[in-house]
């Protein structure tokens, strides 16, 4: 068992395989390399990468897809490389969230995400290319949009429907391509 | 700093595998070509510094204002599992001086 010190849970006790080793740590903490993720509690959608080096340093998780389905993380073997990551399944990405004083304007990091090899519990930080993405979506304004896009297409799937149904008695019992 | 002075279609090579050359220069722009081994990651030092910038500030995040954002996020969909993950092979990035 380890026993760390921290800022915000007191003084924690982690198993030595709960230990999760970033080689290259989080960019601009290169020299804390072991954390320990903490669910906040258990309906939290929030987890907390806890620093062991120094009790100080966390950082709030999330899992993107909660509010961004279709963020799409592409990464070449040299970036996650050290992780040696054999299959898709074994990897899991998060990524860091900035909570001003204000939980309404928080945000999400997805232009660097946190991939974690659950199987070796290592991590690394990757910076992705795409440019679409930031380091501060608002993820409040991310859900409203997912929302938004799939209300639209239900509205657009009942509109479609409703026309399938009208054409139907024209087409009679013409096969359908 | 080791502070060098080349002309377009010079290089420099840092250690054994990284090369730097420079492809064009127009007004205040310089256009640089990067050769490195696969391994070695690059990008723009205004978008690492943002990054860092960004964890530095995430993490002092309170557990207060975490437990308030889980309020806000209420009854989210949990179960969304899928991944994001893709990987994907390197494009080559050759620095072709004829080429701007």
């Amino acid at each position: 068992m380890i026993k760390v010190k921290t800022t915000r849970f007191g003084d924690i006790e982690i198993d030595e395989k709960d230990v999760i080793t970033l080689p290259s740590g989080i960019i601009g903490f290169p020299e804390l390399k072991q954390y320990v993720l903490l669910d906040h509690d258990q309906d939290s959608p929030f987890k907390w990468l806890q620093s062991l080096d120094d009790g100080a340093i966390a950082f709030v998780m999330i899992n993107p897809m909660l509010f961004k389905p279709d963020y799409l993380v592409e990464v070449n073997e040299a970036e996650v490389g050290d992780l040696d990551i054999e299959t898709e399944e074994d990897a899991v990405v998060s990524v860091i969230i900035t909570m001003p004083s204000d939980p309404q304007k928080m945000t999400a990091n997805l232009k660097a995400p946190v991939i974690f090899n659950l199987k070796n519990r290592k991590g690394r930080q990757v910076i992705l290319n795409n440019s679409e993405y930031t380091t501060r979506h608002n993820i409040m304004e991310e859900m409203r949009k997912h929302s938004a896009n799939t209300e639209q297409q239900t509205l657009q799937n009942v509109i479609d429907q409703a026309r399938e149904q009208k054409a139907e008695p024209h087409v009679g019992k013409v096969e359908k391509k | 700093m080791l502070v060098l002075t080349r002309k377009v279609g010079e290089g420099i090579s840092i250690g054994d595998d990284i090369k730097i050359v420079v492809m064009q220069i127009k007004g205040k722009q310089v256009r640089l070509g990067i050769k490195a081994s696969p391994s070695t990651v690059v990008h723009r030092e205004e978008v690492y510094q943002r990054i860092q910038d960004e964890n530095r500030q995430a993490s002092t995040t309170d557990v207060v204002s975490v437990e308030q954002a889980a309020e806000i996020f209420g009854e989210t969909d949990k179960q969304n599992t899928a991944s994001p993950l893709k990987k994907v092979t390197r494009v080559a990035r050759k620095p072709d001086p004829k080429k701007s």
